[in-house]
């Protein structure tokens, strides 16, 4: 897939209203602050239907009230314009005109987003392993954001019920909803996880040369089905006054030659695993929709690790169309994009 | 000092910006609006209002609108009507698009309302006790609640209460729409009406 063009307004600090983009590896350079994770972040919104780095509000540009991209992305079907718009803690999104849930856009056209921040995944909460798996998921199945998004809402109807204190028959039926949904979140993330880890333990193994990486989902229920699990704690949710298993609260686990790589990684494994994941991430996408999705590398300078830096390079140049962001161009870049407090520059190929 | 509008307008924007789906841009724009409509025009929107409240009532019965002054509703006092079968719906605006299809000939019970909790709805606050004792003599419970999250937990509340009457309770089917392309249907809804299929 290739990003074709982007057209923005008010995304955060960017200020030139459309960028076009050429084909290969392209670079994005500018000093700090200068809009370069910005770009790419639009870049990840329009491709994918979704935002990175958290709140809507945070994706418009200070003293506005609403944000919009678009971006025409070119795929082995033809040419799709996909639109968002932002404001008021809302999304819209529109793919060739026609109005369009987010899962519509993953049908189409996907990216992949590479960042420093990515070793968070390791070293970071269990909430940012979900966050990546439910990501990854949302991208893959349509049918599974629906149905977290419904998992979501009937736990938190069902919490309501635990905090007000009402125990009795009225919260068998969220119970069971709970168990119905929640079963089906975790057999959806564990059919992810098994697709998943092969590629991992592939790319780990290939970027640091040995140690086998393991994925694999851990559950609060865990030899239990969901439904005992829950009868089981049905004292302690009541004390808590709020739902303690479930797939809202499970992890993906990594371990490192059986060693658990959050508690007990090196920062350079843990980066050299949130690499791997995210490539194995490219892998099913570009598996899903038979071609590459854009591949958007944030600030690759910050890799300061020779063979993980290499490793991006090669993944760059081996794919239709990579951003790839820094204080300096990578050294295979055919073009270049010059960032300036918020303005874009596409430089001519001959000069990059 | 600044301006402000007379305080019989302030009034009229206060209230019309208590109607759901109504900001306070919408309210203002209403009032002005109103304001420059002729006067028996506005008695007449007036008269309306205050007819729907005074005028109306929930049927004793199956808690319908119907006309203050009349035993029950249009539905319930119809001899036509199969007695051994009871829809279940959340509104009486469900009961009239059921209606409106022509296929159900049996009694309704509006809930008016669904479980939920986050928004302090509860059983006691839908017409949900008033369920059992219209139980005897039916032969079938539809529960036609919506399929959004709160219209399935209460469809699944009602489903446990009825089970030890031993009256039949089945749930509306879920599937396509009439018409539609199976390639234009989301996979959840294509999904379930896949697992729900029947034999032909």
């Amino acid at each position: 897939m290739r990003l074709v063009s982007l057209t923005q307004l008010n995304f955060r600090n960017l200020r030139t209203p459309r960028i076009d983009f050429p084909s290969g590896v392209v670079a994005v350079v500018g000093r700090n602050a200068a809009g370069k994770s910005n770009l790419l972040a639009a870049a990840h919104l329009a491709c994918t239907g979704e935002a990175v780095g958290g709140k809507l509000a945070r994706q418009v540009r200070l003293g506005e009230e609403e944000a919009y991209v678009a971006a025409e992305i070119e795929h082995d079907e033809g040419v799709s314009r996909v639109e968002v718009g932002l404001g008021a803690g809302k999304k819209v999104v529109r793919v060739d005109g026609q109005a369009a849930k987010v899962g519509d856009v993953a049908r189409v056209v996907s990216a992949v987003l590479l960042t420093p921040e990515d070793s968070d995944l390791v070293h970071g909460p269990p909430s940012a392993r979900r966050g990546y798996l439910d990501g990854l998921l949302a991208k893959l199945s349509l049918r599974y954001a629906l149905l977290h998004r419904e998992y979501s809402r009937v736990l938190e109807q069902r919490n309501a019920l635990l905090r007000a204190g009402r125990f009795g028959a009225e919260l068998v039926p969220w119970s069971e909803r709970f168990v119905a949904l929640g079963t089906e979140v975790c057999a959806l993330r564990e059919r992810a996880a098994v697709r998943l880890a092969p590629l991992a333990t592939e790319v780990y193994r290939e970027v640091a040369g040995a140690g086998v990486l393991a994925l694999s989902l851990s559950t609060t229920h865990g030899e239990l089905s969901l439904a005992e699990a829950l009868a089981a704690g049905a004292m302690a949710e009541r004390a808590r006054g709020q739902t303690l298993v479930g797939p809202h609260r499970d992890d993906l686990r990594l371990d490192l030659d059986g060693v658990s790589l959050p508690e007990y990684g090196s920062r350079g494994e843990a980066r050299t695993a949130a690499l791997a994941l995210r490539v194995a991430e490219y892998r099913l996408l570009s598996e899903k929709h038979h071609e590459p999705p854009v591949l958007l590398i944030d600030d690759f300078t910050a890799e300061l690790d020779a063979t993980r830096r290499a490793y991006l390079l090669a993944l760059a140049s081996a794919t239709p169309q990579a951003l790839v962001s820094g204080t300096e161009p990578p050294p295979l870049a055919e073009a270049r994009i010059e960032m300036t407090s918020g303005h874009a520059r596409l430089l001519e190929a001959g000069r990059a | 000092m600044s301006v402000r509008f007379p305080s019989a307008l302030l009034t009229l924007i206060r209230e019309l910006g208590r109607l759901p789906g109504i900001g306070p841009k919408s309210a203002q724009r209403l009032a002005f609006y109103l304001f420059n409509r002729p006067e028996e025009e506005v008695r007449d929107l007036a008269e309306a209002l205050i007819g729907a409240k005074t005028g109306l009532a929930r049927c004793p019965v199956c808690f319908n609108v119907m006309s203050v002054g009349q035993e029950c509703c249009a539905v319930c006092s119809d001899p036509r009507r199969d007695r051994g079968l009871l829809c279940v719906v959340e509104q009486p605006a469900d009961l009239l698009a059921i209606e409106r299809s022509g296929e159900f000939a049996g009694l309704y019970h509006v809930l008016h309302g669904a479980l939920s909790p986050m928004n302090g709805v509860g059983p006691e606050q839908l017409t949900i006790d008033a369920l059992g004792p219209r139980l005897a003599g039916l032969r079938e419970v539809v529960l036609a609640t919506s399929t959004t999250v709160e219209g399935e937990a209460t469809a699944h509340y009602i489903a446990r209460l009825l089970a030890p009457a031993g009256v039949s309770v089945s749930r509306i089917a879920y599937g396509l729409p009439v018409g539609g392309d199976l390639e234009y249907a989301d996979e959840v809804t294509l999904g379930r009406a896949i697992s729900n299929r029947r034999p032909v």
